[in-house]
């Protein structure tokens, strides 16, 4: 299957949730892929993760077939689970809202690895604990 | 009729990917990150997609429902776009109305029926044979292409088809390696093939596929497996695999080119073609045509064993 790439498109929006609404619909709909296709598959693939953010990358082919890759969660809600909080503070140096652990840390970095921008699971885990402390998550050992 | 307020902000992919985040509890559904590829001058993003380049920028698109919540929600997003600010410039968004349209069917209106030669029509299943201009006596192929590959739209898939206008004779056993959407595996079947194999490596085009030989009346001859060509055994009269330059050249050298008479090898860009030619050559075959349509080709081979025979049948008769 000769293969050409025509766009890359990538949705983020909540496991088993896809439907042809926005913004699935219109950002997907003008590259010509079957948008009802996308959205059973999608939703099929990510039924037993419901409640998190999963992104999906489409790559759609100048024949307007495509494929899709699934991501991670955002590093952020992650960390909102693993506190077991609602959302981060809106001022997180003055006012913690919540802690995480280390080993908890170590398990977020491990799950984001092949995501983040990092060479090691050690750089990995420094910009969870980046991404808790700007949330007024505070890191526990 | 539904409508929603269309935010979009061009960005660098770090900045889009963090203000996604910061805004996705104000916007409904999701949100959207189109990819542009760095692009030389006077090149299209077709052209350089094909290498995977670095991305240049990403276009956000976010929705918001026109509706009681509308103010409040783009008052939030203002907030969030205000503190991405404070760290890094960040041009205005643009915000436009778009009504709820049919979204889920938009994408038939890419995939028309298209004549691949004067008797040759592939049409959508949506769409009727009558109107979609067929004539008494020509081959059709309907199709539903889901998400696998080979519409008949793309020139390797027309490179193909036209090589199996000329080389499939009735009674012959066809392989086709990579079937996708399974639009030769059919085309072989109509032109009189007695016996057609497809595989393919991907379960969803396997699905697509059976449902495509069944919609064209040629399942008692077309049969399609999961997997790659091992999992068809035998030995064929014509090889057809339109999949890509390094893939086809592995399969040779994995064993392919003894498994058939004839092969046609698509997928293939121009500058690849001697790349396949050498691996064809390297297991004893021989190229004996090479066409071409935009920047791909197609290469017709034979056993050059069986060239031999032909010239020597030839000598004989003169």
């Amino acid at each position: 299957m000769a293969k050409k790439v025509k766009s890359v498109v990538k949705i983020q929006i909540e496991a088993g949730k896809a439907t042809p609404a926005p913004p699935i619909g219109p950002s997907l709909a003008p590259h010509g892929i079957n948008l009802a296709l996308f959205c059973k598959e999608y939703n099929a693939r990510t039924a037993n993760m419901a409640g998190y953010i999963i992104p999906a990358t489409i790559t759609v082919y100048t024949d307007n077939s495509f494929t899709f890759t699934l991501g991670t969660p955002p590093t952020s809600q992650l960390i909102q689970k693993a506190a077991g909080i609602e959302k981060g503070s809106s001022a997180p140096n003055r006012q913690k809202v919540g802690k995480i652990t280390m080993a908890q840390v170590r398990q977020i970095a491990e799950m984001k690895m092949k995501d983040l921008n990092a060479v090691d699971l050690e750089g990995a885990m420094k910009q969870v604990i980046g991404t808790a402390r700007s949330m007024g998550v505070e890191v526990v050992d | 009729m539904q409508r929603w307020l269309e935010l979009s902000l061009e960005t660098d992919a770090e900045l889009a990917e963090a203000i996604s985040e910061a805004i996705f509890p104000f916007v409904e559904g999701g949100v959207a990150l189109e990819q542009k590829p760095v692009l030389r001058p006077g090149e299209q993003p077709e052209d350089r997609w094909e290498e995977q380049p670095a991305v240049a920028s990403v276009v956000l698109r976010a929705y918001l429902p026109v509706d009681a919540t509308l103010e409040e929600r783009r008052r939030r997003i203002e907030e969030a776009l205000h503190l991405a600010r404070m760290v890094r410039p960040l041009p205005q968004p643009t915000y436009r109305e778009v009504v709820a349209q049919d979204w889920a069917e938009a994408w038939k209106a890419h995939f028309k029926p298209l004549r691949i030669s004067e008797r040759v029509l592939v049409c959508p299943s949506w769409v009727s044979l009558d109107e979609a201009g067929a004539k008494p006596d020509d081959i059709t192929i309907v199709l539903d292409p889901g998400m696998a590959f080979g519409t008949g739209l793309h020139p390797t898939t027309q490179l193909c088809m036209q090589a199996l206008l000329k080389h499939v004779r009735p009674g012959m056993r066809v392989l086709d390696v990579g079937c996708g959407s399974g639009i030769l595996a059919i085309l072989a079947a109509k032109l009189g093939a007695e016996k057609v194999i497809g595989v393919d490596t991907d379960p969803e085009a396997v699905q697509v596929a059976r449902e495509n030989v069944a919609r064209n009346g040629v399942s008692d001859r077309v049969h399609i497996f999961h997997g790659s060509h091992d999992v068809a055994p035998g030995h064929y009269h014509l090889i057809v695999a339109n999949i890509l330059a390094g893939v086809i050249a592995r399969l040779l050298r994995e064993g392919l080119g003894a498994r058939g008479d004839l092969f046609v090898f698509s997928g293939i860009l121009d500058s690849q073609a001697v790349e396949v030619t050498k691996a064809a050559t390297n297991v004893g075959l021989r190229c004996v045509a090479q066409e071409g349509m935009g920047d791909w080709v197609a290469l017709t081979c034979e056993r050059a064993t069986l060239t031999r025979q032909r010239s020597v049948t030839s000598q004989d008769a003169s």
